[in-house]
């Protein structure tokens, strides 16, 4: 049970790390469109 | 028609009023005040969140004061709200300073009526502001035009006095480069007719008011990143005062919330922030102030980054007219043969080039004075003008006739040619300068040498840029030769001979693709393209319309040195911003000193150590704190208005002088500032 | 004082030792990470790895390939752990506790190395070889790596954000850099004296007739790795004072100097990177200005600092070994700290107050002097183009740093960055003090056993490892506390990192004049030092005042 938990603790960090690296390359995207113009 | 006539205020140098010369008046203060309480609604406060957080401060401590009164925290709260109108104060009295111009502008915009012409041919009076983008309109003397446009027939004088500052009236005519015209501007003489170039509330008048008001002004990318810069230092204090309200607590050092946010307040750097636009709408101002409009921040900004500037040589480098520098005889002729000759051929000739020659015979350079051995304008001298045909000026006396003019000319008028003249005559063309002949009754007497010459002070202007780190490249349509020693005279660093508009469009891209920035001013039709190309490209108000849509600046004189003053201001723009960063940051040593000892010396003792001030008591270090932290913004206000001194100089050299005084300074000063207010706080009793 | 001499000796040997090395090794790593060709036991590695090693990565893939691999990491030595009483070499020792075993597993990804436990009582050889180590080798590689991507960010233009690629800088850096290296040392600290052999525990009749259990072990292997790395994860609970793992003033000037070789080597490789070896001599020139003031602080405040012991004693000896004594204790608590090496030769608990203060301030300045192998130089560089943009802004131009225009784009990144640590230490004190749980395992009451627990959070937000002592931090509160300390503290910056290095990748280059600001003379050293001191040295102000500042001035 207690295995499951940090388990799940570890997947749900990385998740979020990953999210933010698309969430900055988004912001990336969108600034260099908005330079672009 | 009625023409509701008002009396702008002339904007000359010589009696600016204190608000123009940066110094900080209460009259001044008291005006901006009540736009400076409007400011303090939080959603104006949103785009600077550092004073944002103040204000929630100042709002959390006035509740905590209502619920337990105490003099301390009344201190605070008071001084808390007086940090942010502070703040918002500087914000008003920059804009302050343009709100004088505007409302002068605004008196151009009164509405009038409007010689329309029909498709049809008749003419109908319609409302000026019913005008729009293509509509042709007669403007006849005496009357306003009514909007921005083109003068598509006819010439006509016109006063531009309201726009420019200048008194001089100026002609504008259809076709070539002085075609365009302002709306409100008067004509003076004559009847044009002009197609309308822009919309109602979109003119340039318009956009002047929106400019010098601030009330348009649109943040430039650097001042973005600075307000990231301070908001993440915000947002790291925050998280620093309240995870110390659980810290303290756990060791037994409990603060309470007030204390807490007077220590967040101090360390947050709202001496920038609250300075921060305040210095962006002054920068602006001061361009204003030259007389140059700038269309963007963003460009201001690139003109602090200006690497090479491209300089049109005439007007710019030159003198617009070329002078007389010296007198080349023949053999057999004596100097003072060919100096009365050129004298009098010179006496009809009433261009800058034919004064010049009169100038330089009298021997003093300097103005005519009507006083010399030769007399003006012998008794019964016809005089020759200058004409297309002849390409030549000069004057019939009883018995002699005398001529000037280009070689070819004048020896066809001779009838011969002379192989020493054709020496004289190569040599000042290889020197740069232009040859003018001088003869008499069918003998050739010498040469005048007519030279561009260089503006006093261009030399010691572009050694400034060299010095700043930008290369100025000279523009001329001149041969390489002429314009080699020019570019040598002048100083310049480099130089494009015999450009065409073309030219000039693929330097400034080859120099961009090198990742440099340039910036060029002009003023012509087939200077458009490069003004646009040019990352700041200043286009003369006596230009075309095209030019003045494709540049990002427009210097209302006319005066092409002016990037020179343009750049310096973009530099100092930056500067004033990083000097105040650093101070602000600075300070934030000397402010633990004083608060965070008086904070814990109850649960510490041995804290007392760090009271290097001796501050009198705990309350009186946070108040004393607290109150400079508000006082040096209202300080700093004039410096932000005025900007931080600039003086052409190396990087490294610029920074260790702003380090010293800025970085160095901003740790000492509120060591001694808060000192000093310690020993008039301690007196409050109470504290 | 008759031993400042030996104090002042050893730092002049170790100086001496880098000055010499530290070029070579730095213009071999720039070759590592932008060579093109391959060695035959790499192309093996690719291929079991399925991964083509010559795809340009775009920075997101990179961040993305960082995260797959250090999840990889965690899960599997979690199961190590876990399961270590099924599997051989476990010398009897039973399965670890979940919050345990998950503290280690990220511990060790992270480069951190913090341990809870006593490797000597909890850990088999099998955990400690294929698991520690092995991470002890890999998590360095990453860190390197993502350095070595943004040095070459910043030498590149307009590549469309591709910064080279994570498998390749990883194997490279394990292949090329650390084992060689790692190989020798291990070799060297054997004839040193210390310990490597695969055996167990042993009972020994002591000399006052008790019994004492002497664990063995492939100590050496790890230990080189260990301090190459910056990983400081020690074979036994005490660490590099032990005996087996440090048993002379050899072995430890050698650990020293293992400790900082690759961190101010990743300088000089910068340099070379960017093509400009005066900009990776002023980065490595801060680093090694902090370090020396760290150095001569922590130096003075255990042989001639505060306290009546001490004072008595004429130097700090508590919590220290006697064969090192209290500079050789002090240096090493100096280089440790200003690098992300967890190790220690002695108990920083039983420092004196100013000297254990100084080893924690250099942890919170996020080890940049010189800090762990690679993220000790991409620390200083995001500082360097922090103190860029307010010294670009004085000299009148939009700043810009190595021809790189830093606009709002890159301050939000550099913003975040620099926010990311503090927040997390910060907010890890607040929970810790504010639980039951965090104040239950302190030793020591008052404002030292707040620095203990200071000290702790620190340690892991920033990735050290080092570990203060006085702590019981094996509880499932502080395992899970500090693991998510670390493991945040680890990706998020290396995130915010890997972001600026694809947009200078994909950015021009501006080129310098003489208005542009220079950022390799001593006046930029000097800048950037006072940047690292004041921005983020006065985040921490409250709670070092709290903790070792009263302590010192008690």
């Amino acid at each position: 049970m207690t295995d499951l938990l940090y388990v799940v603790v570890t997947l749900v960090a990385f998740a979020a790390l990953a999210l933010l690296a698309g969430a900055l390359d988004r912001g990336e995207q969108r600034s260099t469109d908005a330079a672009d113009r | 028609m009625t023409v509701t006539q008002s009396e702008p205020e002339p904007r000359t140098g010589a009696q600016e009023p204190a608000s123009r010369t940066g110094v900080l008046t209460a009259a001044q203060l008291a005006e901006a005040l009540p736009g400076a309480l409007r400011k303090l609604d939080p959603r104006a406060l949103l785009a600077t969140p550092v004073m944002l957080v103040v204000e929630v401060g100042a709002v959390v401590t006035t509740v905590l004061s209502i619920a337990d009164p105490s003099t301390l925290g009344w201190f605070v709260t008071v001084w808390l709200w007086l940090t942010v109108v502070f703040g918002t104060l500087a914000e008003s009295v920059a804009e302050g300073r343009g709100k004088a111009q505007a409302a002068s502008l605004r008196a151009l915009q009164t509405e009038t009526s409007a010689r329309r012409r029909t498709p049809s041919g008749d003419v109908e009076d319609v409302p000026s502001t019913s005008l729009h983008v293509g509509d042709v309109v007669l403007v006849a003397a005496g009357e306003r035009i009514p909007g921005d446009g083109e003068v598509v027939q006819g010439v006509a004088s016109v006063d531009e006095s309201a726009v420019t500052g200048e008194s001089a009236p100026v002609i504008r005519e259809s076709g070539g480069d002085r075609s365009a015209v302002t709306g409100g501007t008067t004509v003076l003489s004559d009847e044009i007719v002009v197609r309308i170039t822009s919309e109602p509330g979109q003119s340039f008048v318009d956009r002047m008011i929106a400019l010098v008001e601030g009330s348009e002004r649109q943040r430039t990318p650097n001042e973005i990143a600075l307000n990231v810069l301070l908001s993440a230092l915000t947002v790291v204090f925050v998280v620093v005062c309240a995870t110390l309200w659980p810290i303290a607590d756990h060791n037994g050092a409990r603060q309470p919330v007030l204390v807490l946010v007077a220590l967040l307040v101090c360390l947050i750097p709202t001496t920038i922030g609250a300075l921060l636009s305040a210095i962006g709408i002054a920068g602006m101002d001061r361009l204003v102030r030259r007389n140059v409009l700038a269309m963007s921040g963003r460009a201001v900004e690139a003109a602090g980054d200006i690497d090479v500037l491209l300089l049109d040589k005439t007007g710019t480098i030159t003198l617009g007219n070329r002078h007389a520098t010296e007198l080349l005889p023949l053999d057999g002729v004596t100097p003072d043969e060919l100096s009365e000759a050129a004298l009098l051929a010179s006496l009809a000739d009433e261009t800058p080039e034919g004064r010049s020659v009169v100038e330089l015979v009298r021997g003093d350079g300097g103005p005519s004075t009507g006083s010399g051995s030769v007399p003006d304008v012998p008794q019964g001298a016809v005089l020759v003008e200058f004409s297309a045909t002849t390409r030549m000026s000069g004057v019939d006396l009883t018995g002699r006739e005398i001529r000037k003019g280009a070689a070819s000319a004048v020896t066809a008028w001779v009838g011969h040619g002379d192989p020493q003249l054709d020496g004289l005559v190569e040599r000042v063309a290889s020197s740069g300068g232009t040859p003018l002949v001088v003869a008499e009754s069918g003998r050739l007497l010498g040469v005048i040498h007519l030279k561009d010459v260089v503006k006093p002070g261009m030399r010691e202007r572009f050694d400034e840029m060299r010095a700043m780190g930008i290369r100025t490249v000279m523009i001329t349509g001149d041969n390489a030769i002429t314009a080699h020693a020019i570019a040598e005279e002048a100083g310049v660093d480099d130089v494009l001979a015999e450009a065409t508009p073309e030219d000039k469009l693929a330097l400034i891209r080859k120099e961009q693709t090198g990742g440099r920035l340039v910036a060029m001013c002009g003023d012509g039709t087939n200077d458009a393209p490069a003004l646009a190309q040019a990352d700041v490209g200043v286009a003369m108000n006596t230009g075309t319309v095209a030019a003045k849509e494709a540049g990002n600046m427009v210097d209302l004189d006319s005066d092409p040195t002016k990037l020179i003053d343009v750049v310096e201001i973009g530099k100092q723009l930056l500067i004033t911003r990083g000097a105040l960063t650093t101070f602000s940051v600075a300070n934030d040593v000397a402010k633990y000193f004083a608060i965070l000892p008086a904070m814990f010396v109850v649960a510490f003792p041995d804290l007392d150590v760090l009271n290097v001030m001796r501050l009198s008591s705990p309350e009186s270090a946070i108040v004393s704190a607290v109150v400079f932290n508000a006082l040096v913004i209202v300080a700093l206000i004039p410096l932000a208005l005025r900007g931080v001194r600039y003086t052409p100089a190396s990087a490294a050299s610029l920074l260790r002088r702003n380090l010293l005084i800025y970085g160095v300074g901003g740790l000492v000063a509120p060591f001694v500032g808060i000192k000093l207010l310690d020993l008039v706080i301690s007196l409050v009793p109470g504290l | 004082m008759s031993a400042l001499g030996p104090a002042l000796g050893q730092i002049a040997v170790l100086a001496l030792l880098l000055v010499l090395t530290v070029p070579l090794l730095a213009r071999y790593l720039a070759h590592t990470y932008t060579s093109e060709r391959h060695l035959g036991v790499e192309r093996v590695a690719y291929r079991v790895l399925r991964v083509n090693p010559d795809a340009d990565q775009h920075w997101r893939t990179y961040a993305l390939s960082v995260l797959g691999f250090s999840l990889v990491g965690v899960l599997a030595l979690y199961a190590l752990g876990r399961l270590q009483q099924h599997l051989p070499l476990s010398l009897g020792f039973g399965a670890l506790p979940a919050d345990g075993s998950w503290n280690t597993a990220v511990s060790f990804v992270t480069n951190t190395n913090w341990q809870w436990y006593s490797g000597e009582a909890a850990l088999g050889h099998l955990m400690q070889m294929s698991g520690l180590t092995v991470q002890n080798f890999v998590s360095a590689a990453v860190g390197m790596g993502v350095a070595a991507a943004f040095a070459r960010g910043l030498a590149r233009t307009e590549s469309r954000g591709r910064v080279g690629n994570f498998f390749a800088d990883l194997v490279r850096g394990v292949v090329r850099v650390l084992l060689p290296i790692s190989l020798v040392a291990a070799c060297v600290l054997v004839l040193l004296g210390v310990v490597q052999n695969l055996s167990g525990s042993h009972l020994l009749d002591t000399l006052t007739g008790g019994t004492q259990t002497l664990t063995g072990g492939p100590v050496a292997s790890q230990e080189a790795i260990k301090e190459l790395g910056t990983n400081g994860g020690g074979f036994y609970n005490v660490n590099s004072a032990h005996p087996f793992e440090n048993p002379t003033p050899f072995s430890n000037l050698l650990q020293m100097y293992l400790i900082l070789l690759v961190p101010f080597a990743m300088a000089g490789a910068f340099g070379h990177i960017v093509r400009d070896r005066r900009q990776g001599l002023a980065v490595g020139g801060v680093m090694a200005l902090l370090l020396s003031v760290s150095v001569a602080l922590v130096t003075w405040a255990e042989m001639a600092g505060p306290g009546t012991a001490p004072q008595l004693a004429g130097g700090a000896l508590e919590g220290k070994e006697v064969r090192f004594g209290e500079a050789a204790s002090a240096l090493f608590g100096a280089v440790t700290t200003g690098t992300s090496t967890g190790a220690v030769n002695s108990m920083h608990d039983s420092f004196t107050a100013p000297g254990g203060g100084v080893v924690l301030f250099n942890m919170m300045l996020g080890e940049i002097a010189p800090g762990g192998v690679g993220s000790g130089l991409y620390g200083m560089l995001m500082l360097a183009i922090l103190t860029v943009f307010l010294a670009g802004l004085m000299v009148g131009r939009t700043p810009e740093y190595l021809g790189k225009k830093i606009s709002q784009r890159e301050m939000v990144l550099v913003a975040a960055y620099v926010l990311a640590t503090p927040v997390l230490l910060l907010a890890g004190v607040a929970v810790a003090v504010s639980f039951d749980d965090g104040p239950a395992g302190v030793l020591n009451s008052g404002p030292h056993g707040f620095t203990e627990m200071l000290y702790a959070v620190t340690s892991a937000a920033n990735n050290n490892g080092s570990a203060f002592g006085g702590l019981t931090s094996g509880t499932p509160f502080w395992n899970t506390l500090l693991g998510l300390e670390m493991l945040f503290g680890r990706f998020l910056p290396m995130l915010f990192v890997l972001a600026l290095a694809g947009r200078f990748a994909a950015a021009p280059r501006v080129p310098a004049g003489s208005g542009t600001l220079p950022t390799h003379r001593p006046l930029f050293v000097v800048l950037l030092t006072g940047v690292a001191l004041v921005v983020v040295g006065l985040t921490y102000v409250p709670v070092l005042l709290l903790g070792p500042v009263v302590e010192s001035l008690a």
